[in-house]
């Protein structure tokens, strides 16, 4: 008699939502309301669809703007908000709703008073680490009779900055020793490292035409859990461009110079590194003044 | 015809002109022996057997003696009287004797070819190249080896040499590791004594003793000073039998031995060996920190010290007598099996690195810190945050209200949002989210062949049967080999890299003929030809990027020559 005990599959789906373009979508009138509306909906019900898959289902989600980041559900404060449910409603599914809408609204309000600092990119590498801590979380808490099979899926609008590239890596690779997958979903623009950081986890990335049909675009794509993915036929993965930008021009390069000791990417050889002072010793004929001396003698 | 036929097939095996065969002599000359329905004459010679077909001068079949492996002889009830001569290489050569006077004539005919092959093949009996068989063992232990050897020497892609001298370094090795097996002496079986089992003769009551010359030299190697004697006895003053009549039956050999018997001729030995043992005890054992007296296991109640009290029993004593004698012969047998290297002059006095080796632990001690580097960062920022990303200027986040002109402004974004967070529960309309026609529309645009669908998909490989997945495993491995020997000559300074390159480049285009392009086939049978092609493509990108950079270096090559003609 084969005592095969199968361990529970809890999936946690944790949703990173990217809050900054907010403003901008709310400014988008559509059908009565705003956008922005429709996008947070889309959000709530995917959240719900995934609770709604399975019993042990778990859900998270995070949100953050340039200002803090922020965890909606399960809600961090202490206080127990009252929520009115439909009638028929799964408690959860309104607790769910009552969670976000209170948290996201609190933290776009607080970022109203710097309106002028645009500038700022959003803290969606954070987020993310925080995403991964509460999986890490939710793991050792688990009973051995749970398998947890954890993927964070990011809902973002704005582009790469600049300044989060190291945080980003940390967290793919962070991702990928953890075995969690990262999905992404972009509205408006493409974000090079998010592609980056979706293939080396194994997840998927798409890149919506119309904001419009987001719920669809989530429950088509994202809904299925990456183990099912392989039998579904779901949009090719993209092309994604690894080439890192040297550090003198800005130039994304294929094959360049790289300084041993800071590990600074250089597109043409120069004797000293400009990051850390290391002198670079090549033994290179020079060929430059070689072929001015020829050229003077012909003319 | 068919006699034609076989002289051509014959042909290759001989060179041999009728001055030749008068140089050999002829051992045995049988006539009437057909070979494949020819009637002919068989002739043995000192160094090899020939068959002739009647009136010709030279032989149609030669085989030498030392490639001859066996001959084998048709059983005794049949018709045909049959000889087959086996050789090395696994051919055989079926001799038919039909003597026209009977049956009887024939066997006798057999017989006597028989008989002079048996005298003669020993001596030419050639020793089975012992390389060959190794190797073939080598194949047969390591199936990963026998397939790259069948992929690529069977098929001439590699010669055979190269192939060997690849895999030499773990071939080779084996080799050696059998020969570099330290050799070490045979000892002597501590039993030997006990085998020579005395056989007692029926009438006397007396033993006999079965004695080998192996059994004598365990007792000399047991017991020096017997070997003295015997050198000193043998053959002078008796014999050999007397000598060891002597032995056995001296108390010197059995266990009660008394030195005070003078009447026995080994007593001396006795005496002989004590004095050896006390000269050892001091100048063999140069261990400093040993102390022998204190393995005493006797020990004085009264005092603590030891005390070498004599031992009363005569027999313990003598019995300890002879272990210690038998543990210092095997001690003194063992260094000079290891001792074959120099004393090494120590500098220190050995006492006192005995001692600082008993003092120090190796993995205790702290390992030797590396010396770092400082890291002198100018521009810190660039180490914390990594290469730039090249960021379309700043979309999106930063044109939250600048580029459509802040169309909503605070107050109204805050009543938005307000009323956003006030939706759930009763006044939610699911319609709000997705109408029906958004969703067709999305579900278009991820369908296959829709807008977002285009691409290649991953999961739509060709799904390989197992047999076809092993033959791709297969072409890998035997490609990068071909490829390892290429660029392993590069850059090709000598002529004989270049030779090797222009080589390899031939087996490579070999390759691609005899292998690549069958797979291909095969694989097209099994899907589309694009899917076939995706797959082959990395074998092909290899292939070319040898084939690229052999061309370019073949086109430069010739230009050094043309320099030099022209002067």
């Amino acid at each position: 008699m084969e005592d095969k005990e199968e361990r529970i599959e809890t999936s946690l789906v944790a949703i990173v939502i990217d809050a900054t373009p907010a403003k901008k979508f709310a400014s988008q009138p559509l059908d009565g309301s705003s956008m922005m509306n429709r996008i947070f909906d889309s959000l709530i019900a995917f959240g719900n669809a995934h609770l709604m898959q399975a019993s042990h289902n778990k859900l998270a989600i995070i949100a953050c703007n340039s200002k803090s980041t922020k965890f909606l559900y399960p809600s961090m404060d202490g206080t127990s908000r009252s929520y009115h449910n439909r009638p028929g409603q799964y408690d959860m599914f309104a607790k769910v709703d009552s969670d976000v809408r209170h948290g996201l609204g609190e933290l776009i309000l607080n970022d109203m008073t710097d309106n002028d600092s645009t500038k700022s990119d959003s803290l969606l590498g954070g987020a993310m680490a925080r995403a991964l801590s509460y999986i890490h979380r939710v793991q050792r808490e688990l009973s051995l009779s749970h398998q947890l099979k954890p993927r964070v899926l990011v809902v973002s609008g704005s582009c790469d900055s600049a300044l989060q590239y190291m945080t980003f890596m940390n967290v793919f690779f962070t991702a990928q020793k953890e075995n969690v997958v990262i999905d992404c979903c972009m509205m408006d623009t493409d974000s090079g490292l998010l592609q980056q950081g979706c293939d080396i986890t194994g997840g998927q990335y798409l890149h919506i035409p119309s904001v419009a049909g987001l719920l669809e675009y989530l429950l088509w794509v994202f809904l299925p859990s990456p183990s099912c993915r392989s039998k579904i036929v779901l949009p090719p993965p993209t092309k994604v461009d690894y080439r890192a930008a040297c550090f003198c021009h800005h130039k994304l390069v294929d094959i360049g110079w790289v300084c041993s000791v800071c590990l600074s990417i250089f597109c043409k050889f120069s004797i000293m590194c400009t990051t850390c002072n290391t002198e670079f010793k090549l033994n290179r004929p020079a060929i430059v003044p070689a072929k001015s001396k020829k050229r003077a003698r012909i003319e | 015809m068919a006699l034609l036929i076989s002289r051509r097939i014959f042909r290759p095996h001989f060179i041999f002109r009728k001055m030749t065969s008068s140089s050999e002599s002829i051992l045995l000359l049988v006539p009437h022996v057909k070979l494949k329905k020819n009637e002919g004459e068989l002739y043995l010679m000192s160094e090899r057997l020939g068959w002739m077909v009647g009136n010709k001068d030279s032989f149609n079949v030669s085989h030498k003696y030392s490639d001859i492996k066996t001959q084998k002889i048709s059983p005794e009830g049949k018709p045909k009287v049959q000889l087959q001569v086996c050789l090395h290489d696994g051919s055989a050569t079926t001799f038919q004797f039909v003597n026209p006077s009977g049956q009887a004539e024939q066997m006798a005919d057999r017989d006597k070819v028989k008989d002079l092959l048996q005298l003669m093949l020993p001596k030419f009996k050639r020793m089975v190249n012992k390389d060959l068989e190794e190797k073939k063992l080598f194949l047969s232990e390591n199936p990963q080896y026998r397939q790259l050897y069948m992929d690529l020497v069977k098929s001439n892609v590699i010669s055979a040499e190269e192939f060997w001298s690849d895999y030499a370094t773990q071939f080779i090795k084996q080799q050696q590791d059998t020969k570099n097996a330290t050799q070490q002496d045979v000892g002597i079986s501590a039993s030997f004594l006990a085998d020579i089992k005395p056989q007692t003769d029926g009438c006397n009551g007396g033993v006999r003793y079965l004695l080998t010359s192996d059994v004598m030299a365990s007792i000399f190697r047991t017991y020096p000073s017997v070997k003295q004697k015997h050198l000193k006895c043998v053959p002078n003053k008796m014999t050999e039998e007397e000598f060891w009549k002597k032995f056995f039956s001296s108390h010197y050999l059995h266990r009660d031995k008394n030195i005070n018997d003078t009447k026995d001729l080994f007593t001396d030995c006795g005496k002989q060996d004590e004095q050896v043992l006390r000269q050892d005890l001091t100048t063999a054992i140069n261990d400093p920190l040993l102390d022998l007296t204190a393995l005493n296991d006797v020990e004085d109640e009264t005092s603590g010290t030891p005390s070498n009290a004599k031992i009363n029993n005569i027999a313990h004593q003598n019995m300890i007598r002879r272990f210690n004698q038998h543990s210092i012969l095997v001690l003194k047998a063992s260094e000079q099996a290891a001792g074959a290297e120099p004393a090494v002059v120590e500098a220190a006095p050995p006492k006192r690195m005995r001692l600082q080796e008993a003092l120090t632990y190796d993995d205790l001690d702290s390992s030797e810190s590396n010396p770092n580097v400082q890291l002198n960062l100018c521009r810190i920022e660039r180490y914390l945050n990594g290469p730039p990303t090249t960021v379309p200027s700043q979309a999106g986040v930063n044109r939250n209200g600048s580029s459509t002109g802040l169309a909503v402004d605070s107050n109204t974004f805050k009543s938005i949002l307000g009323r956003w967070m006030r939706g759930g529960g009763d006044r939610y309309n699911p319609l709000d989210v997705l109408s029906s026609a958004t969703a067709v529309t999305v579900l278009g645009e991820l369908s296959i062949g829709g807008s977002l669908m285009r691409g290649p998909q991953p999961n739509s490989a060709i799904h390989l049967t197992s047999e076809l997945q092993k033959e791709l495993k297969e072409l890998y491995v035997s490609l990068s080999e071909i490829l390892k020997h290429f660029w392993a000559a590069f850059p090709p300074s000598t002529p004989e890299l270049v030779q090797k390159t222009n080589r390899m480049i031939d087996a490579l285009h070999k390759f691609n003929q005899a292998k690549l392009t069958p797979y291909e086939q095969k694989l097209i049978q099994a899907s589309t030809s694009s899917e076939a092609e995706n797959i082959i493509r990395p074998l092909r990108f290899q292939l070319q990027a040898a084939i690229r950079k052999h061309s370019q270096l073949s086109e430069r090559r010739p230009l050094p020559r043309t320099v030099v003609s022209s002067m």
